[in-house]
C-alpha cells in the first residue's frame, strides 16, 4: 500500500453520517450553572486532586453537588496550608556567559517557610510513595495567552500568589494564581513604564512584597531596580535605584532572617564576573555589600534557619571546601568545608531545608553531572549523599511531617523524571532536628543530617506522562493536603514543547 | 480586577450556549483521536469541566473553539498515555462488537483500526486533526501549540509506521494463509 493509498483509506473513515454528541453529554452540558465560577481554583483542585476519582462526579447530578462541595471544602484547607506550601522559583538560565552555573535556583521561599515550623501540625503520614500519582493539567486557563508562568513567586498577604514570569513563558511581568497551579496574567500589572525586566520577587511575611529587576542603563549597560508593594499590583520604585544598582542587573532576592538581599550581575560584559550584594531590612532602603566571595554570572541564595546559604564559582579556590558560603547578616561570609570525605564540587543548583539540615543538588565539579550533598541547617558541614538510581538531578524539595520526610526531586536528564526518596520517608537511625546556628555561624551538627550516608530514589510512579519532555522539569511547590494527608507537588516544564503543569499527590493513611 | 469581573458579567452569550456549538465536533475528534465512544464522552465531559472552570478567563468568545479543542486534545493525550500504559487486550476480538461503537466500526470499514496502536499519542492526534478533522498542518500546528516542522515530522512518521504495519499485517496474513493451504 503506498502513501495516496494510506491516505485514501484514512480519509474514508469518516465518509458517511457522522456520530453526534450523546444526550447525556448534552445533558451534561445543559446542567452546568450558566455563570462560570467566581473562584475556578476550588474547581481546578477538584479537577486536578481527584481526578482519580472522576466515576464520583457524573452523572448524577446529586453525587456531583456532593463531590463539588466537598472538593471545595478540600481547596479551603489546601488554601489554609497554601501559606506554608513551599513556593520555589523555577532556575532562570542565565545567558551563556558562564558554562559552569546555572543562575540562581531561588528554591527557597521569599519567606524562609521551608522550615517545618512553618508548617501548621499536619497529619502528613504518607508511608509508601508506590502509590504516587502524577496528573498533567493545563496550566494555561486563559486560552489568549501563552504560558503564563511564574520563575519565581511568593504568597500575598490577601490570599493566592503573584509571581515574576519572563519572555520565556510568554512576556515578562506580573502574573498571578489563586492556588499557585493555574497562573494568568490579569490583571495586568506593570511596575514601571520604562520597559524594566523584572527577574524574582520576595516577601517577608507580613504583607511586603519586593520584586527586582534592571532598565536598560547607559550605552548597552542595565541598572538594576527594585519595587515595592503591599498588594502584587501597585508598587513603588526605590529611590536612587541608578546611584544604587547603576551598571548590573539585579537578578534575585530573597527575605531571610535578617531582611531582603538581593544579588546582580551583568551576563553582557564578560570581562565583568563581579556580583554585586545589597541588603535592606525594609525593603525601601538597601545597602551595598562588600566582600561578596562568589564572581560570575549566576549565583544561588537561600534563606535558611538562621541567615543565608550562598553558593556561585567562588572568587579564591579554598582546597576542596565546596563552593557554599552561610552568613547570618548577609555582611560576613563564612565558607562551608566538609564533615568528612572532601569532594570536590560545583556550585548548588538547587536546595531544601529540612528537620534534618539543608539537602542540596550540587553540580559536579566539571560541571558535566550533579550531586547530592547534606548539610547542617547553616550549611556549614557537608557531606555527599549516595543518590542511587537518581543519577543527575534538577531542582529538590521536600515536605515532612508526623509521618516522615519526603524528598522530591527533578531529573536533570531530558527524560523529566521525577524521582521521590524512599528512605527519606523515614530515615534511619537516631534523628534529631538539626542544632542550631549561631549568628557567627558556629553550629551542632544534627545527628539526622548525617545518620545516612545514601538516599535511595525512586522514578515516582506513573509518570511516564512526562516521558519525552525535551526539558526537565522544575518543582514549583510541594505541600500538604491536610484532610486526606496526602503529599502533593507541583512542577512544570516542557511536555511535547508545550508548557504544562503537573500535579503529584499520594495517598496518605 | 472589578473591571475583569465586570466584563465577564457582560457576556452576550452564555458557557452553555458557546459550548453546545461545538459540542458534535467535539465528540468526534475525542472519538476518532481515541477510537472508543464512551472514552471520548468521558473526555468530551472532562473538557467541558474544565473550560467551565476556566470560561471567566478567557477574554475572547470567537476564540473558544481552539481555546476548548486544545484542552480537548490534552485530556485526550493523557488518555491515549495512559491506555498506552495499561493497555487492555480484547480476550475475544472475534466477538467485539463494533456495532454500538461509532467510532470503532468507522475504523474497523476503513480496515485502519488495526494500524492505529502502532502510533505515538501525538501521532494519532496528528493523523485525527489531518485526517478526520480535516484540518491543514499549519491549523495542527496552532492548536497543538507546536512548530509547523513538528507536526510535519510527526504526520511523516505516523504515515511511515501505519504503512510498514499495513505491510507487516499483510505480509503475516499471506503467510498463514500460505501455511493453512
Amino acid at each position: 500500500m503506498n502513501e495516496k493509498e494510506l491516505e485514501e483509506r484514512l480519509r474514508s473513515v469518516v465518509d458517511g453520517p457522522q456520530p453526534s454528541a450523546p444526550p447525556s453529554l448534552r445533558n451534561f452540558l445543559r446542567e452546568l450553572p450558566e455563570a462560570a465560577p467566581r473562584r475556578p481554583w476550588a474547581v481546578a483542585w477538584l479537577a486536578g486532586a481527584f481526578r482519580g476519582l472522576r466515576g464520583l462526579v457524573a452523572p448524577v447530578p446529586a453525587v456531583r453537588r456532593v463531590t463539588f462541595a466537598f472538593a471545595v471544602s478540600v481547596a479551603l484547607v489546601i488554601g489554609l496550608v497554601g501559606g506554608g506550601l513551599l513556593m520555589s522559583a523555577r532556575q532562570h538560565q542565565a545567558p551563556a556567559a558562564s558554562p559552569t552555573l546555572v543562575s540562581s535556583t531561588t528554591t527557597a521561599p521569599a519567606t524562609p517557610r521551608r522550615s517545618t515550623k512553618a508548617f501548621p501540625p499536619t497529619e502528613f503520614v504518607l508511608k509508601n510513595i508506590a502509590g504516587f500519582k502524577w496528573e498533567g493539567i493545563l496550566s494555561n486557563m486563559d486560552g489568549n495567552d501563552k504560558q503564563a508562568m511564574p520563575v519565581s513567586a511568593v504568597a500575598l498577604k490577601s490570599g493566592g500568589y503573584v509571581g515574576v514570569s519572563t519572555d520565556e513563558f510568554g512576556k515578562n511581568g506580573l502574573v498571578f494564581s489563586p492556588d499557585g497551579i493555574y497562573w494568568n496574567w490579569d490583571p495586568p500589572t506593570t511596575v514601571d513604564p520604562s520597559g524594566v525586566t523584572l527577574t524574582s520577587i520576595a516577601g517577608n511575611g507580613k504583607g511586603q512584597l519586593v520584586v527586582v529587576g534592571a532598565a536598560p542603563g547607559q550605552g548597552g549597560t542595565k541598572d538594576g531596580r527594585i519595587y515595592t508593594s503591599t498588594d502584587g499590583h501597585a508598587w513603588t520604585a526605590v529611590a536612587n535605584a541608578t546611584q544604587l544598582f547603576g551598571g548590573t542587573a539585579i537578578r534575585t532576592v530573597v527575605y531571610g532572617p535578617s531582611g531582603y538581599v538581593a544579588l546582580g550581575w551583568n551576563d553582557t560584559d564578560p570581562s565583568s564576573r563581579t556580583v554585586r550584594e545589597w541588603v535592606s531590612t525594609d525593603g525601601l532602603h538597601w545597602n551595598p555589600m562588600s566582600g561578596v566571595p562568589i564572581v560570575g554570572t549566576g549565583a544561588f541564595i537561600l534563606p535558611v534557619q538562621s541567615g543565608y546559604l550562598l553558593s556561585g564559582s567562588a572568587q579564591a579556590s579554598k582546597g576542596s571546601d565546596p563552593p557554599i558560603w552561610f552568613s547570618s547578616d548577609g555582611h560576613t561570609w563564612l565558607r562551608g568545608m566538609w564533615k568528612k570525605d572532601p569532594t570536590p564540587v560545583g556550585p548548588i543548583l538547587s536546595a531544601t531545608v529540612t528537620s534534618y539540615g539543608v539537602t542540596a543538588i550540587v553540580q559536579t565539579a566539571d560541571g558535566s553531572g550533579t550531586k547530592l550533598l547534606q548539610g547542617t541547617a547553616d550549611g556549614m558541614k557537608w557531606q555527599a549523599i549516595d543518590t542511587a538510581g537518581a543519577p543527575d538531578l534538577l531542582s529538590i524539595a521536600s515536605i515532612e511531617g508526623p509521618g516522615g520526610l519526603l524528598l522530591v526531586a527533578t531529573g536533570k536528564a531530558q527524560d523529566g523524571h521525577v524521582y521521590v526518596s524512599t528512605d527519606a520517608l523515614n530515615p534511619t537511625g537516631s534523628v534529631t532536628p538539626s542544632g542550631s546556628a549561631t549568628s557567627t555561624g558556629s553550629v551542632t551538627p544534627s545527628a539526622g543530617a548525617t545518620s545516612s550516608a545514601s538516599v535511595n530514589w525512586s522514578i515516582g510512579s506513573n509518570l511516564s506522562t512526562l516521558a519525552g519532555a525535551p526539558t526537565g522539569q522544575t518543582l514549583l511547590q510541594l505541600g500538604v493536603n491536610n484532610q486526606s494527608g496526602s503529599a502533593q507537588v507541583l512542577c512544570y516544564g516542557h511536555p511535547d514543547y508545550m508548557m504544562g503543569v503537573w500535579l503529584g499527590f499520594a495517598p496518605g493513611r | 480586577m472589578e473591571a475583569a469581573l465586570a466584563y465577564a458579567d457582560a457576556r452576550p452569550v452564555t458557557f452553555v450556549e458557546v459550548a453546545e456549538r461545538v459540542l458534535d465536533d467535539a465528540y468526534r475528534l475525542a472519538g476518532y483521536v481515541l477510537g472508543d465512544a464512551s472514552e471520548a464522552e468521558d473526555a468530551v465531559q472532562e473538557a467541558l469541566t474544565r473550560s467551565w472552570q476556566a470560561w471567566s478567563t478567557l477574554r475572547d468568545q470567537d476564540r473558544f473553539e481552539p481555546w476548548f479543542d486544545r484542552i480537548l486534545v490534552n485530556i485526550c493525550r493523557d488518555k491515549l498515555r495512559k491506555s498506552r500504559r495499561f493497555r487492555l487486550e480484547e480476550l475475544n476480538e472475534e466477538l467485539a462488537v463494533y456495532v454500538e461503537d461509532p467510532f470503532k466500526a468507522a475504523l474497523a470499514r476503513a480496515e485502519v483500526d488495526k494500524l492505529m496502536p502502532v502510533l505515538s499519542p501525538d501521532q494519532r492526534i496528528v493523523v485525527s486533526l489531518r485526517f478526520w478533522r480535516d484540518l491543514s498542518l499549519q491549523q495542527i500546528a496552532d492548536l497543538l501549540d507546536v512548530p509547523l516542522g513538528t507536526v510535519q515530522s510527526r504526520l511523516h512518521y505516523a504515515l511511515r509506521a501505519l504503512r510498514e504495519e499495513s505491510e507487516r499485517t499483510s505480509h503475516a496474513g499471506a503467510v498463514i494463509a500460505e501455511a493453512r493451504r
